[in-house]
């Protein structure tokens, strides 16, 4: 009786000790963040259409361009079918290249309808996106027909990343970062950061740079 | 104590961990939440605050209920129901109800200028306040957006009762006002 009383009593504390760590947790270790960190607020008609891949590394890659240097110039296929090269933008448009990370996940797939919504602020700036994602082009024809459509040309990386690894924002995953680069009219890179995947550019940010640049 | 002991005790402090993480239900009590947003002048004035106030409490809105909306710039749905939460908000100021039943947004994971942007785009009268690192958004339960909860100060100051939540957004605007003031309880 004592021994079976004994073991209860062990069993509980090893209980609470349990529940204590998974309360606290977020206040003592980082390392449980993928567990308990709170979900990027996800739109409610994407709850059940979406992979959440959970927290994943903010950054996994090294920029390999900078403010200053001359764009490299690539030529992705889009979802309408046709070729877009960065360079006939030049002279035209300021471009904002937004690189996100996965087809049909969280983060993104609230990422660029906000886009959408802020198009007008854009063209104020007389910018352009190009959106740019390591998917193949089927997956996001309907990924952005899910979304209602977009205003911006929407490019496939696939199959290796190819302009993701040349600007430096090749994941090792395979996919790119959340990163954002911001070319002026003469092809000049004026601002790039790789953001924290897990969670949107700060859309002020963008337009802040994109004020600089008028 | 039996074998079962052991898993059933894991198991039932597990439960208990559960909710911190999970949508609130109604009669769930929350924080008296701070929300760290300056209101604009006619957002001040609307909710009973001090003009030139930085951050407040929800217990400091003069109001006997609050209606609030979990939104971010950023979700189609949201976009999609702005105009029909204005309405609801017009309709209510419109009603000797609309004194003591006060609306606010709060922009889950929205920085001041995508709130800005969003109040900008679709005219929206009612207050709205970042969230920028989602610190509301997780008292709140991490809901989806939109989400519309109806909050009321629970007796001895300890924070709020849930009244009513609806995760997703209203087909009638007319009824869910209904709806909202029936549960609320406001003559």
């Amino acid at each position: 009786m004592r021994q079976h009383s004994a073991r209860s009593v062990r069993v509980v504390s090893i209980a609470l000790v349990w529940a204590a760590l998974v309360w606290a947790a977020p206040l003592f270790a980082p390392a449980f963040a993928p567990v308990l960190a709170p979900a990027p607020a996800l739109a409610e008609d994407l709850k059940d259409m979406i992979y959440d891949p959970g927290q994943l590394k903010p950054v996994d890659s090294t920029l390999k361009v900078r403010p200053g240097q001359l764009a490299p110039d690539f030529a992705l296929p889009a979802i309408s079918g046709q070729t877009v090269r960065l360079s006939d933008y030049r002279g035209k448009k300021n471009v904002v290249l937004s690189f996100v990370p996965a087809a049909f996940t969280p983060v993104c797939s609230d990422q660029w309808p906000g886009y959408k919504l802020t198009q007008e602020m854009f063209e104020e700036r007389g910018a352009i996106i190009l959106g740019i994602s390591v998917d193949n082009v089927p997956s996001l024809y309907a990924w952005v027909v899910e979304m209602h459509g977009l205003w911006f040309p929407v490019l496939s990386d696939f199959p290796h990343g190819a302009v993701a690894k040349r600007y430096g924002l090749l994941r090792t995953s395979g996919t790119s970062e959340r990163a954002i680069v911001i070319i002026d009219k003469k092809g000049v890179i004026r601002f790039v950061k790789a953001f924290d995947i897990n969670r949107r550019p700060d859309l002020g940010v963008i337009m802040g740079e994109l004020d600089k640049l008028q | 104590m039996n074998r079962l002991t052991a898993p059933l005790v894991m198991l039932l402090l597990l439960a208990c961990a559960a909710p911190a993480l999970a949508a609130p239900k109604v009669g769930d009590i929350l924080p008296d939440l701070v929300i760290k947003a300056a209101p604009l002048p006619h957002e001040a004035e609307y909710l009973g605050l001090p003009q030139g106030v930085k951050q407040f409490r929800l217990s400091q809105i003069k109001a006997e209920a609050l209606l609030v909306e979990v939104f971010s710039m950023y979700c189609p749905r949201c976009q999609a129901a702005a105009r029909s939460v204005n309405q609801v908000f017009v309709n209510l100021t419109k009603l000797p109800q609309g004194q003591k039943l006060k609306m606010l947004g709060l922009g889950a994971g929205n920085s001041a200028f995508e709130v800005n942007a969003f109040r900008k785009q679709f005219a929206i009268p009612l207050p709205l306040f970042q969230d920028g690192e989602y610190e509301l958004h997780k008292a709140l339960g991490n809901v989806y957006t939109p989400t519309y909860m109806v909050l009321k100060a629970a007796p001895g100051g300890k924070g709020f009762e849930v009244l009513f939540i609806q995760e997703g957004p209203f087909a009638d605007g007319e009824a869910f006002l209904n709806q909202v003031l029936r549960v609320s309880g406001v003559q």
